[in-house]
């Protein structure tokens, strides 16, 4: 007897597109945001930004000084998380840890590291020792450390076990086998997401100057402070350009590896 | 080189791959292993190098009775060469052979991809001898199914082991290329005195490349022949109803 094609799986997606309906409006409901009046907010808004006319940039060389060093924060962090994670993602990797235990502590300490927001570990540090641009260093590379070794582990188990098993078939060590079928398997995957991570650190770097962990968010937030438009915007100028260079640069050096 | 002594290996669950299985595989010669999907080829493999321990019977390779505390020591005088390979499909040709000797170079040195002049210089030997000198520098996930496959034979000869053993190696290459590459792992094992067990599920290959031919059904060795005296016939047999 011929057997009929049996009914179509039930699909809940209507289902979470009514109670997600439901959420928002709810929220609008309750925040009374209808009250948030668009033209009058755009009114104040086209105010404040006409406050910044005419940049000046008498102290240009402080701001290019403090710009590198927010830099280089940023690469030190990035670089000290890039060597930690490297080391730690194979014990967070379930198909290489040597211990299933293992596996659980360091992917949680990762999750743990990439869940705390990289300011709250910056005002952590500058409680502890002090405004500078140490602190900003330390606090980026925790949350890096958290990022990138949980990427880096998930990359190595996505590596087809046939890859493995051949370097365990001529009788390689456990490291050798990380080393010549782990890492360049995942080469491309460590590049991209060490670029990603460089790139964010330089805007997460200038936004912890504000709280005092050095780099050129200090002056940003002095000028917006004291009511200094003009040098305000002539840091925000500074910092932009940065930004588009380094994302000019990682983008083209992803594309020469791809 | 290779004695299975009423080896059998029974699943959790109680179906049975291999039963009974009594076999020894000379030094130099060449012996294929046939039979339909199911019948036990693979287990019967994967407890020569170790990855399975049968349930009963022992197995010694080289003098070494194969046990899950010697694995290493095993894997070291075993060859393997896969269906697909297994490759590191972004390392160039040369690496993937050199990674036949990582067993016996300075541990340190091999983590930093330094090995011995002399280990480079008999990888380059091998991988010309299977006609691949000019693809060295070559990501190997840029060559042809066939050239991989002989890439993995150089890692293999490399690793100098005193077994080969090769698990459908030319299941997934066309019939002009299998015959190539049978023929360089051929004279690959018998040059080099070594004993090579083929899993098949080609009847003509195993009939045109090996000495010796072994049927498997069910677990049982049902045939076990010189190729000479066999015919195509009587091996499709071994594929029919029970």
């Amino acid at each position: 007897m011929e057997r009929g094609i049996p009914p179509r799986p039930r699909s809940w997606l209507p289902l979470w597109l009514f109670g997600i309906l439901l959420l928002c409006g709810a929220i609008i409901w309750k925040l009374q945001l209808t009250q948030f009046n668009v033209q009058e907010a755009g009114q104040d808004f086209s105010e404040y930004v006409s406050r910044y006319k005419s940049p000046s940039f008498q102290n240009l060389p402080e701001y290019l000084g403090l710009m590198f060093q927010t830099v280089a924060i940023a690469l030190w962090g990035s670089s000290i998380a890039l060597v930690v994670a490297m080391s730690g993602c194979v014990l967070a990797a379930r198909n290489l840890s040597p211990h299933p235990a293992v596996y659980r502590i360091t992917r949680e300490i990762f999750s743990f590291l990439r869940a705390v927001p990289d300011l709250a570990f910056a005002v952590l540090f500058i409680m502890s020792f002090g405004i500078g641009p140490q602190a900003g260093v330390c606090a980026i590379s925790l949350h890096g450390i958290g990022f990138l070794g949980k990427s880096f582990a998930e990359s190595l188990e996505r590596v087809s076990p046939q890859t493995y098993q051949g370097l365990e078939s001529v009788g390689a060590h456990r490291w050798q086998t990380l080393v010549y079928a782990g890492f360049p398997s995942i080469q491309q995957d460590i590049v991209g997401a060490t670029l990603y991570t460089f790139d964010r650190n330089v805007r997460m770097a200038a936004v912890l100057g504000i709280v005092g962990a050095g780099g050129i968010g200090v002056p940003l937030k002095e000028a917006v402070d004291l009511f200094r438009y003009s040098d305000a915007f002539a840091i925000l100028i500074v910092i932009l350009g940065t930004l588009l260079a380094t994302e000019f640069m990682s983008d083209s050096i992803r594309r020469r590896l791809a | 080189m290779i004695e299975l002594r009423s080896v059998s290996k029974e699943f959790p669950g109680g179906r049975k791959a291999l039963d009974d299985v009594s076999l020894t595989f000379a030094a130099g010669t060449v012996t294929a292993i046939l039979g339909p999907s199911g019948a036990g080829k693979s287990t019967l493999l994967r407890c020569i190098n170790g990855l399975e321990t049968p349930t009963a019977g022992g197995i010694t390779v080289n003098g070494i009775e194969v046990s899950p505390r010697k694995l290493r020591e095993i894997r070291r005088e075993v060859g393997m060469v896969f269906q697909h390979f297994n490759l590191v499909p972004r390392l160039n040709a040369l690496t993937n052979v050199l990674t036949g000797s990582l067993s016996r170079v300075p541990m340190l040195l091999s983590l930093f991809y330094a090995f011995p002049r002399d280990e480079i210089r008999r990888a380059e030997h091998h991988l010309a001898s299977v006609g691949l000198a000019e693809h060295a520098w070559q990501r190997v996930d840029r060559l042809s199914g066939g050239q991989q496959q002989r890439v993995a034979i150089a890692r293999c000869l490399l690793q100098q082991p005193k077994v080969i053993l090769a698990d459908e190696p030319v299941a997934s290459l066309d019939p002009e290329t299998s015959r190539e590459v049978m023929q360089i792992l051929v004279r690959a094992a018998t040059e080099n005195q070594m004993a090579l067990v083929v899993n098949l599920h080609q009847v003509d290959i195993a009939l045109e490349f090996c000495d010796r031919i072994v049927g498997l059904r069910h677990g049982q060795v049902v045939i076990d022949d010189l190729a000479e005296n066999l015919t195509s016939e009587k091996l499709q047999s071994l594929y029919g109803q029970s």
